[in-house]
């Protein structure tokens, strides 16, 4: 019962103190320690952050569920070039952030201040496109924030469907909720993304001091981790908001 | 995770590809109406290609198994949400599906088809 | 070894204090920017304990209008806000925080034989963020209050009131995130940072069930954060989500409210449990009874409760198909719940228990919080809940949970570990009167309930039919009876502070790496390596050695 181990030195204590082991914070015993606790405890931020797009998701769920062809007519609305052109904006910054990440392993400072560098602009261009397809949806009345809003699905949809008045109608008002789904989703998406591109700036500082290693590069691995999760969220919103309607008839 | 496994550029630049090519083929047949089977290819796409930004952008594939776990764990608590959450909305049975599309031929054949 | 050394009450102790984590610095910079765990916890104990009696406030008034049978106190509006108000702050501001930002703080690392949490500058700002969610709360109340309900249902919340929802949400919500960085920093202290030797099933239960609670911060959180924002854009941007006039559905905010706001129950319980079990254990001098099989019923109870939500919807118009599977789902839950209750029940058995203050309040606990546990069983049951649902029979039913329950537990944590976090011992017979006070207050505040529900009475009303005058006026005596219990335990230890005796480093002869420290400990917890061995150890020597401190104190610790 009584198999008593006598506890190692807890850190912070002893000879192998603060001092010459710069950045390894005093409360872990190595490196090693330091950085899985870093990268685990980065896992399960992003963990809760698909528990909190993942409430967004569900509403989509049930709407979509309910109300299929209304979404699916509405998605027409929406500009695929500018989706897909979005998309690949974001795999190609995923691949240099990985890159960045990569560089920092190494302790290479040019080319880890270089791809952060890239990342950021990629972000600041799907910020851009983004902010053109808004503005679009804002002059043709599709925010629902709007009381003008109103969605009037082409001539060319509402005979292929046999679409009455009455249903266009009901049409306009689950095309409300889907516009109102779209825009919290890719509202809350590149708020994720402005904030990124604030970390990467104030990442940047000790980037270009050189202070990142072998030993520790936990802030940019665990951004990188950051970044690549906002293109996961991406990877998920574009099919289900943009290519429902690729193949509604009559568009 | 005891060493720090750094990737070569191949690998990455592999998984770029891949991303690419995934997204151009979902576009792709989005375009065409499978019905039903337009969810599952897009969703299927969607998460090959997560997977593969997981594992190796993510370098999950070469993290300890606690990572591995916590990753399963996020998106299985996901299903939960989604899943149990659904059950009520599919046996309310008040659902009006609408009826399924009436194409009209006349429509389709003047403007040349969609 | 580490027999007659684990109770060290047999030194009498120095008469000035070694240097510890309060004497270090006494400038309120070096609070408010400490990075040091038991500092944060202190920070914690001052805010929750706060926002603990603004919402008995609220408590206060609603007895108050409650003891007639007509709405002459306050309007029918003001009602509402009262306890929507007492609602809100007592659960996001006091029952979700108290025990895991408190206790969890402050006893986590010593109890792993550590230094500090992983991330000591997140636990920080985990203080900070709480903060200033509790400032925009208060705000909402103080510039006219919110009437919601604490449950914020659309589609009033989203559309119909004209309070300040958007200020209350917002807070919540940031609040939120404290909750999820306090969870998100214990996970990775428990799986990183325990010292050798300290493998799994050598940990307290106390730490099994904040890695538990740990796991649904994390994971439920999130979702009312996102739910509370589409609150807020639906308000602003008449966004028309969960609107019906606009095709939206108001079960579907539900749905995601109470996803997290059902396991949010177990938020509060489970690190209640886990002090239980620490309480139980000490005071009976015997090793827990089932150790893993409480430690898996913590684990259990955490992953079970995501599944059971809708329970709190029956009536709402659901699939009753749906229904049936909540519902099946809940009473599972009994299970790993009734098997802790046992085997607190069987650690007794046969120990030497002594009747301490923290002892007191877990006995009471257990037959509280299992009459709650029994009641829930009831409301779970689909032919039963129309009935209930809404009416005063779920007040009751919750707040033996959570008051007879999580409440009693943060009191029996109080009153045990504050001789190791302040370094004074409390008068014994204040602290058992008051916990004495605090049972039949208790139960004589909220037993009428029950019977009020039964018949009838709904909850939320500020009027009632006459023949319920009787009841409720019991209701309102218990509830003068429980306030005053809760005064006098912040009287007491803060005058433990200026008059009270030093104490030693383990004046319960309790087993715990956590004793094995001096009271208050030092900044860096341990001054020699702690020895660990199994936590529980009760064997006979180490009651022979702590009886024989025991009468050789003489005075009673408390």
């Amino acid at each position: 019962m009584a198999d008593a181990t006598h506890a190692a030195a807890p850190p912070g204590h002893g000879a192998h103190a603060h001092g010459h082991a710069p950045n390894l914070a005093h409360h872990f015993h190595d490196y090693e320690q330091q950085r899985e606790a870093s990268f685990f405890g980065m896992w399960l931020f992003v963990a809760q952050e698909i528990m909190f797009f993942g409430g967004l998701f569900t509403v989509y769920l049930v709407y979509r569920m309910r109300n299929t062809l209304d979404f699916a007519i509405a998605s027409s609305e929406l500009d695929v070039a500018w989706g897909g052109l979005n998309t690949g904006v974001l795999i190609v910054s995923s691949f240099t952030m990985a890159m960045a990440v990569r560089a920092a392993q190494q302790g290479k400072r040019n080319p880890l201040v270089l791809f952060l560098i890239v990342t950021l602009l990629l972000g600041a261009v799907f910020v851009g496109i983004k902010y053109i397809e808004y503005s679009t949806k804002f002059e043709h009345h599709l925010f629902p924030g709007f009381e003008s809003f109103r969605f009037d699905p082409p001539p060319g949809v509402i005979e292929a469907y046999g679409l009455t008045p009455e249903r266009l109608e009901v049409m306009n008002q689950r095309a409300r909720i889907f516009f109102s789904v779209y825009f919290a989703m890719t509202g809350l998406h590149a708020l994720h993304m402005l904030i990124g591109m604030g970390l990467i700036v104030w990442l940047l500082f000790p980037a270009w001091k050189g202070r990142f290693n072998r030993d520790y590069h936990n802030p940019i691995e665990c951004f990188g981790l950051y970044w690549h999760f906002v293109d996961l969220v991406w990877i998920f919103l574009f099919p289900l908001l943009y290519l429902l309607g690729r193949h509604v008839h009559g568009v | 995770m005891a060493e720090v496994h750094i990737s070569p550029v191949r690998t990455y630049a592999t998984i770029l590809g891949a991303l690419l090519v995934l997204t151009g083929v979902t576009v792709w047949v989005a375009f065409y109406d499978l019905g039903p089977l337009n969810d599952v290819v897009a969703l299927g796409i969607a998460v090959i290609k997560a997977t593969l930004v997981v594992l190796f952008f993510m370098h999950v594939k070469y993290a300890g198994r606690l990572v591995k776990l916590t990753v399963v764990g996020g998106f299985f608590w996901l299903l939960i949400l989604f899943g149990l959450t659904v059950i009520d909305y599919v046996t309310r049975g008040d659902i009006v599906l609408d009826p399924p599309p009436v194409i009209n031929p006349i429509a389709f054949e003047t403007e040349g088809g969609a | 070894m580490s027999t007659a050394s684990r109770a060290s009450s047999a030194m009498p102790p120095a008469r000035r204090p070694a240097e510890n984590y309060i004497n270090r610095d006494w400038s309120l910079r070096s609070w408010l920017l400490t990075v040091d765990h038991k500092r944060i916890a202190i920070l914690y104990l001052i805010s929750v304990t706060v926002f603990f009696f603004i919402g008995g406030l609220f408590a206060m008034m609603i007895r108050l209008e409650l003891l007639t049978p007509q709405g002459d106190l306050m309007t029918s509006d003001t009602y509402n806000r009262m306890f929507t108000q007492h609602g809100v702050v007592m659960i996001f501001f006091f029952l979700i925080p108290s025990i895991p930002a408190v206790f969890g703080n402050f006893v986590l690392p010593l109890m792993l034989g550590t230094i500090d949490v992983a991330f000591p500058r997140l636990n920080l700002a985990s203080w900070y963020i709480y903060s200033i969610g509790g400032l925009f709360t208060l705000a909402a109340v103080l510039l006219g209050g919110i009437d919601t309900g604490w449950t914020f249902y659309s589609p009033l919340s989203t559309v119909f009131s004209n309070s300040n929802v958007f200020l209350a949400a917002i807070g919540v919500f940031i609040n939120g995130f404290s909750s999820i960085l306090t969870g998100l920093n214990f996970l990775v202290t428990i799986h990183r940072m325990r010292a050798p030797g300290l493998t799994w099933f050598r940990l307290p239960l106390f730490v099994w069930a904040m890695y538990a609670t740990s796991l649904i911060n994390v994971l439920g959180t999130p979702v009312v954060a996102i739910t509370l924002l589409l609150v807020v854009l639906e308000r602003v941007f008449g966004l028309g989500i969960f609107d019906p006039t606009l095709g939206g559905d108001p079960i579907l905010f539900q749905h995601l409210f109470w996803f997290y706001s059902h396991p949010a129950v177990y938020i509060m319980i489970l690190p209640s449990m886990g002090v239980i079990s620490e309480v139980i254990s000490a005071f009976s001098r015997r090793h827990v009874f089932g150790y893993r099989f409480i430690a898996f019923s913590s684990l259990g109870i955490a992953v079970l409760g995501f599944l059971v939500w809708a329970h709190h919807m029956f009536t709402t118009g659901m699939s009753v198909y749906a229904a049936t599977v909540f519902s099946s789902l809940t009473m599972l839950i009994a299970v790993p719940t009734a098997v802790k209750v046992v085997n607190w029940i069987v650690t007794m058995y046969k120990g030497s228990v002594a009747i301490e203050t923290p002892m007191l309040f877990a006995v009471g606990f257990i037959g509280l919080f299992t009459i709650g546990g029994l009641t829930g069983l009831m409301l779970a049951t689909l032919g039963i809940n129309p009935h209930l649902h809404d009416t005063y029979f779920v007040v009751a039913h919750f707040h033996f949970v959570m008051v007879g329950g999580a409440i009693m537990g943060f009191m029996a944590a109080l009153h045990y570990w504050w001789p190791k976090i302040s370094g004074h011992v409390y008068p014994g017979r204040w602290s058992k009167t008051s916990a004495v006070m605090i049972f039949a207050g208790f139960i004589l505040t909220f037993f009428p309930q029950f019977i009020l529900g039964y018949l009838g009475m709904p909850r939320r009303y500020h009027a009632y039919p006459e023949e319920f005058q009787a009841l409720n006026v019991l209701s309102t005596a218990g509830a003068s009876i429980l306030g005053l219990g809760y005064l006098l335990p912040a009287i007491y230890l803060t005058w433990s502070l200026v008059d009270g005796k030093r104490a030693p480093a383990n004046p319960w002869g309790a087993a715990g790496l956590e004793w094995q420290c001096p009271s208050p400990p030092p900044v860096h917890n341990f001054d020699h390596p702690p020895v660990v061995t199994d936590v529980y150890d009760y064997g006979d020597e180490h009651l022979l050695a702590a009886l024989a401190t025991r009468a050789a104190k003489g005075v009673s610790v408390g």
